[in-house]
């Protein structure tokens, strides 16, 4: 298997050499280093066993108020998140900060309504727009003021993770930005920081399922997150590809970012080529041009792979554009079976705290749920950072059932392709397929997660699952 | 390697496909030749115009449900020109015999502040995926004329309109006697008024008529996006100077052409580099790292490789290039125990200041000063480059991020220490810079300024990406972490040493840059400023001072991002370092002052501090004793960072010396008028000593004396 992910983090003698002729040379100093060589300082392990129980808690304990004092944003009746997210500059133009806040409103209205946790009300005591380029000067507002427990993160620009967690502030974030929750046991994304490079099954099934053999895949030049996914989904065909008869003929990962140029000697060459397929890896905006121009040049019976276009409201715009295409969803997606699964708890809460249903309020809402859990699982005398063990100690978190279940004692790690031990026990994803501008599970509405064992990585059919 | 069937078809193809996003080209570079022809002003807020009228009209259409017709009249025939109207009656009447360079620092600020101003005004919010109509009904409609590549409706009106615009445009210059006047005016005005011509009205005309092009061309171009930004309006100005060089900013259809031809170029390269890289090693290297960049480097190629550009003048004025000295600083005009007790003063605020960051701070607190005190740093490489050598630089960011990508290059690979690295990225820098000026030397003000642009552009699309920059893999795993530097037994994890480490570093810079501005280096460039020609007539080598100051400016900017991405402790580029996010650092520069160190303190302030101070209502709540005291208006939205410090860089034409020391003259001479009048010429005399105190050029201070500019209104109020 080819792996994508590699990087050195070798000190090697000649590089010490280097250093220390570099050292003698530069401005006398006596001595000089970086702030945390140290490794037992640098390791950031969060304390190993703090004496939680993880799980064990469990609700029995959910009603036990015990008075705890110096715990910041805990009150005898309340315990207090701040949210930062970004809503002013965003470049996309899409509802973030406030969908996403609106998830998390929506889930402490549910749990408090059953009367909270320990005898408190979970609150939002504040939301910090991070205008974009702001993050860490907002995360670092919420670590001055100490005055909350706990962060929710939705940014597009995560600059301020860093300093979260180097606080020890338990942070739930929309977990699209890998590489800034490598290795940070207090940052918990709604799923495990993506590999963007990585291979794996999902994607030529998908193409064997729409019936093509010739695949493009395209990203930008711009994000190397875009440029890797576009070599990763090139790969997953040179893998699996003879499983499904499909092949990768095309690959594009140096578009200008939103395609100010268009998109059109690209297609044509796709045109040339007999792709049937094309594995994106570009933002909604930019799909919505890609599909023009395949109308344009009559290739409408493309059938394209969207990594980011789960928006009702935009696929219902675009009926025609997008009809039969497929988009992969990092919950349970809202098309699935709701009664009797959190989908449906999540769909009332939303309704009754005025929310609209949409992909940041699902994330809100399982960062949310996370938070609970951490608590739950800490024990009624709970402080910061025995949430924060307690749940870096959970070994199959999955929101009851929302999301692909995550073992917090590894998942921290960067995600390296090939490797099970960085990696979900199963790979799996929701996917669903767009028809008449709405979004229809593939796998049967109950087991919509189509599963494949990462025990090993060779070809298999996925199976449904549900998560419930 | 794979041929296609019939080549000269696929170029007839690329052709076609190139013409769309030509026609936009060539409609923003017509609007840029009109704007320069009939105003003088090399006018970069085109974008930024174009945008709100882009943005008006999908406002009107989208959310107020308005038919396509008042929509447009709205957006393109009402407001457009009223913006044209207000900025020539309000900021570009005022400026007309000002330096190209000056306009053009005038039209960055612009840049940054209409967009945002507009968006204050209307509460406009770009939405994801809300592809905005155009002005013809069903513009999606697609024609296939040659059976090869159809367009739709809004293409083929965006290219009628340009090929019309050109005509019509072309017409009036050259057939009528407006069109006459128009360039009368711009080559000499007051010429035109001895001939009976009302300069001010045809000034307001042909800038609301270059308005009408902007929000037209805005308007037509919209449909292209899937999601309005100003940032991507300003994106495509920068592609169509290229195509307006092409016709050296006063030939109407050598822009359309030029426009149309980059079009093109792009289209056929996307269509043959793919075909033909696969077995070549060294097409695939282009097509990976050359293709997105294309613009830039044809803007860059032209600028340098193209005689012709660098003979286009300026302006008619036979004083062109010619700048009058600038007035001495205050500090080196008031008297002695004036400046005693500034300085007293000073030194009192800011020791109580420093005192409560240092004992009484939190760590917000302490990283929004200390991220003041880098971006002081930072910004003492415009004081070095515009504020000495007279130079606009548009290209410092991507210095800047030379600096924190080597830390992090050489911490990440070799562990080294980032402080022996921070030197490294800032000789690299420096390098850089030195490269760089060695083609743009010879270019004018303007030019030059262009230069660094497409630089800076070239850098963000193409450099960035490489992994022995970027990061590659390594910085898609962990992103591009930078550690905080040790000293020998200090060690600078803590936010509070390393605000003393970043005030040692800024402290030992500005020193360095006092000592250049006094050495002969400094003395080079003021000569250089006042007039090339007679420096060079007295054997002063303007290509040496020039190379100089652009290698020091790159290496403080290269320190500088250095050392924020060691307190960020992430090289965070897009955040820093942004070619767009870039222009807004000469628009507080030059707002506040680009000529001394104490200008570059306060800019760095005022980007860091001013959104938490004032905006959020920090110092109200301070002064009011509570935070619960702060009246509800607070916060107020951040964009009117943008929109005041944008809207200050009007000034600089008339007081390039920035409003504080503006500010401070005023005061002073107010005190001054208080103390009582002088006898005899004592102004001029104590300003020439004065100046002569502060280590600056007589002739310099004689200069600011016989009074230039605001020297002499004051003069004037003196006598009276």
């Amino acid at each position: 298997m080819t792996s994508h992910v590699s990087r050195s983090h070798g000190r090697s003698g000649r590089g010490r050499r280097f250093v220390v002729a570099l050292c003698v040379l530069s401005l006398g100093l006596a001595a000089c280093g970086n702030s945390g060589d140290d490794d037992s300082a640098a390791d950031g392990s969060s304390g190993g066993d703090s004496g939680s129980s993880g799980g064990d808690n469990a609700s029995g304990d959910r009603d036990t108020h015990v008075d705890i004092s110096g715990v910041p944003g805990v009150t005898d009746d309340e315990i207090q998140y701040s949210i930062i997210g970004t809503k002013s500059n965003n470049p996309l133009g899409t509802c973030i900060l406030d969908c996403y806040a609106a998830g998390v409103e929506a889930y402490f209205a549910y749990r408090n309504s059953e009367g909270g946790i320990y005898g408190r009300d979970l609150v939002v005591s504040e939301t910090l727009d991070d205008e974009l380029a702001n993050n860490q000067v907002r995360a670092l507002d919420v670590i001055s003021a100490d005055d909350t427990f706990g962060n929710f993160n939705a940014t597009l620009a995560p600059s301020g993770w860093g300093d979260l967690d180097q606080a020890g502030i338990p942070t739930y974030v929309w977990g699209i930005h890998g590489n800034e929750m490598a290795g940070r046991e207090h940052i918990f994304g709604h799923i495990q920081g993506p590999c963007s490079g990585c291979t794996g099954r999902g994607l030529p099934w998908i193409a064997g399922q729409a019936g093509a053999h010739k695949v493009a895949t395209l990203g930008y030049g711009i994000t190397e997150t875009s440029r890797e996914c576009a070599h990763g989904a090139a790969d997953s065909f040179e893998l699996y590809g003879s499983d499904v008869d499909a092949e990768a003929v095309y690959v594009k990962d140096d578009l200008q970012y939103g395609l100010p140029n268009g998109i059109a000697p690209e297609v044509t060459a796709m045109k040339e080529k007999g792709v049937d397929f094309i594995a994106s890896c570009l933002d909604l905006n930019a799909m919505k041009t890609l599909g023009q121009e395949l109308e344009r040049q009559g290739m409408d019976d493309v059938t394209m792979y969207h990594p980011n276009t789960y928006d009702q409201q935009f696929v219902k715009d675009n009926a025609d554009l997008f009809e039969g295409d497929y988009v992969t969803v990092q919950f349970l997606p809202f098309e699935a079976d709701a009664e009797g699964t959190p989908l449906d708890t999540f769909q009332q809460w939303m309704d009754e705290t005025g929310g609209e249903l949409s992909e940041q309020s699902m994330v809100g809402w399982i960062n949310a749920d996370l938070a609970f859990q951490g608590l739950l699982a800490a024990g009624p005398e709970f402080d910061r950072q025995s949430v924060v063990d307690a749940t870096n100690q959970m070994t199959d978190y999955d929101a009851d059932g929302l999301i692909n279940p995550i073992d917090w004692t590894r998942q921290h790690a960067a995600v390296v392709d090939g490797d099970p031990s960085t990696d979900y026990a199963q790979e799996c994803a929701p996917v669903v397929q767009i028809h008449n501008g709405a979004f229809e599970t593939v796998a049967p509405p109950d087991k919509p997660w189509l599963c494949w064992p990462n025990d090993n990585q060779d070809w298999s059919e996925p199976t449904p699952t549900s998560f419930n | 390697m794979i041929l296609a069937a019939s080549v000269p078809e696929d170029i007839f193809r690329a052709i076609l496909q190139g013409t769309p996003p030509g026609a936009v080209y060539a409609l923003i570079a017509l609007g840029f030749v009109l704007t320069y022809k009939t105003s003088g002003v090399f006018n970069l807020a085109f974008g930024a115009q174009a945008y709100i009228s882009a943005a008006l009209f999908f406002q009107a259409r989208e959310e107020w449900e308005w038919a396509t017709f008042p929509a447009l009249v709205l957006s393109v025939f009402v407001v457009a020109p009223l913006i044209g109207l207000a900025l020539e009656r309000l900021i570009f009447r005022h400026l007309r015999t000002a330096p190209a360079v000056a306009k053009l620092v005038v039209t960055i600020g612009l840049t940054v502040a209409l967009p945002n101003l507009f968006e204050l005004v209307t509460s406009f919010q770009p939405v994801a995926g809300r592809t905005p109509e155009g002005i013809v009904p069903n513009g999606g409609v697609l024609y296939d004329v040659f059976d090869v590549y159809s367009f739709n409706r809004d293409e083929l009106v965006a290219l009628g309109v340009a090929v019309l615009g050109m005509l019509a445009l072309g017409a009036l210059f050259r057939f009528t006697a407006l069109g006459l006047q128009m360039r009368a005016v711009v080559e000499s005005p007051r010429m035109t008024e001895l001939a009976g011509i009302r300069a001010d009205r045809v000034s307001a005309f042909a800038w609301a008529l270059s308005s009408v092009f902007a929000g037209m061309a805005g308007v037509l171009i919209a449909p292209r996006f899937n999601t309005l930004a100003a940032a991507d309006f300003f994106n495509l100005v920068v592609v169509a100077i290229a195509a307006a060089a092409l016709g050296r900013l006063v030939s109407l259809p050598r822009a359309l052409v030029g426009g149309l031809a980059l079009g093109w170029f792009i289209a056929l390269l996307n269509t043959f580099l793919p075909r033909w890289s696969a077995d070549n090693a060294f097409l695939d290297a282009i097509q990976d790292n050359l293709a997105p960049a294309v613009p830039f480097v044809v803007l860059f190629g032209v600028l340098v490789l193209w005689p012709a550009i660098r003979r286009t003048r300026e302006a008619a004025d036979p004083l062109a290039g010619v700048d009058p000295p600038p007035p001495a600083p205050v500090a080196a005009t008031r008297s002695r125990a004036l400046t005693a007790a500034t300085r007293l003063f000073a030194l009192g605020f800011f020791g109580i200041v420093g005192l409560v960051v240092f004992f009484r701070a939190d760590q917000s607190w302490l990283f929004v000063v200390t991220q003041a005190v880098i971006y002081a740093t930072i910004y003492l490489s415009i004081t070095v480059i515009t504020g000495f050598a007279g130079q606009i630089s548009l290209c410092q960011g991507a210095f800047a991020a030379i600096g924190g990508f080597t830390v992090f290059q050489m911490a990440d690979r070799y562990d080294m220490s980032v402080m022996v690295a921070a030197v490294i990225g800032a000789a690299v820098a420096a390098a850089c810079g030195a490269l760089l000026s060695l083609p743009v030397l010879r270019l004018g003000g303007v030019w030059f300024a262009i230069a660094t642009l497409a630089f800076a552009y070239f850098f963000d699309a193409v450099l960035v990406k490489a992994s022995w920059i970027g990061g590659g893999d390594t910085a898609l795993l962990e992103g591009t972490r930078v550690p905080r530097p040790t000293i020998g037994p200090w060690d600078f994890a803590n936010d509070l040493s390393f605000l003393g480490l970043a005030l040692a570093v800024f402290v030992l810079v500005s020193f360095a840059v006092i000592r250049i501005r006094e050495g002969t280096v400094g003395q080079t460039l003021r000569a250089l400023r006042g007039s090339e020609v007679a420096a060079a007539s007295i054997g002063i080598s303007p290509a040496r001072a020039r190379i100089i100051a652009f290698a020091v400016s790159a290496f403080i900017a290269g320190l500088g991002g250095a050392m924020l991405s060691m307190q960020q402790e992430n090289v965070n580029y897009t955040n820093n370092f942004a070619p767009f996010a870039a222009l807004f650092w000469l628009v507080l520069v030059v707002t506040l002052g680009s000529r001394t160190v104490e200008g570059a303190a306060n800019a760095g302030a005022a980007f860091a501090l001013f959104d938490t101070v004032i905006l959020r209502g920090e110092f109200l709540g301070w002064i009011l004793r509570s935070p619960d005291r702060i009246p509800s208006i607070f916060p107020i939205s951040p964009k009117w960072r943008f929109v005041l410090f944008g809207l200050g860089t009007i000034q600089f034409a008339r007081h390039p010396e920035g409003l504080i020391e503006h500010g401070k003259r005023q005061w002073m001479r107010r005190l001054e008028r208080r103390a009582g009048p002088r006898t005899g010429p004592s102004d001029g005399k104590q300003e020439a000593e004065s100046a002569a105190v502060g280590g600056e050029a007589a002739a310099e201070a004689a200069g600011a004396a016989a009074g230039e500019g605001d020297a002499a209104a004051v003069g004037a109020e003196d006598a009276r």
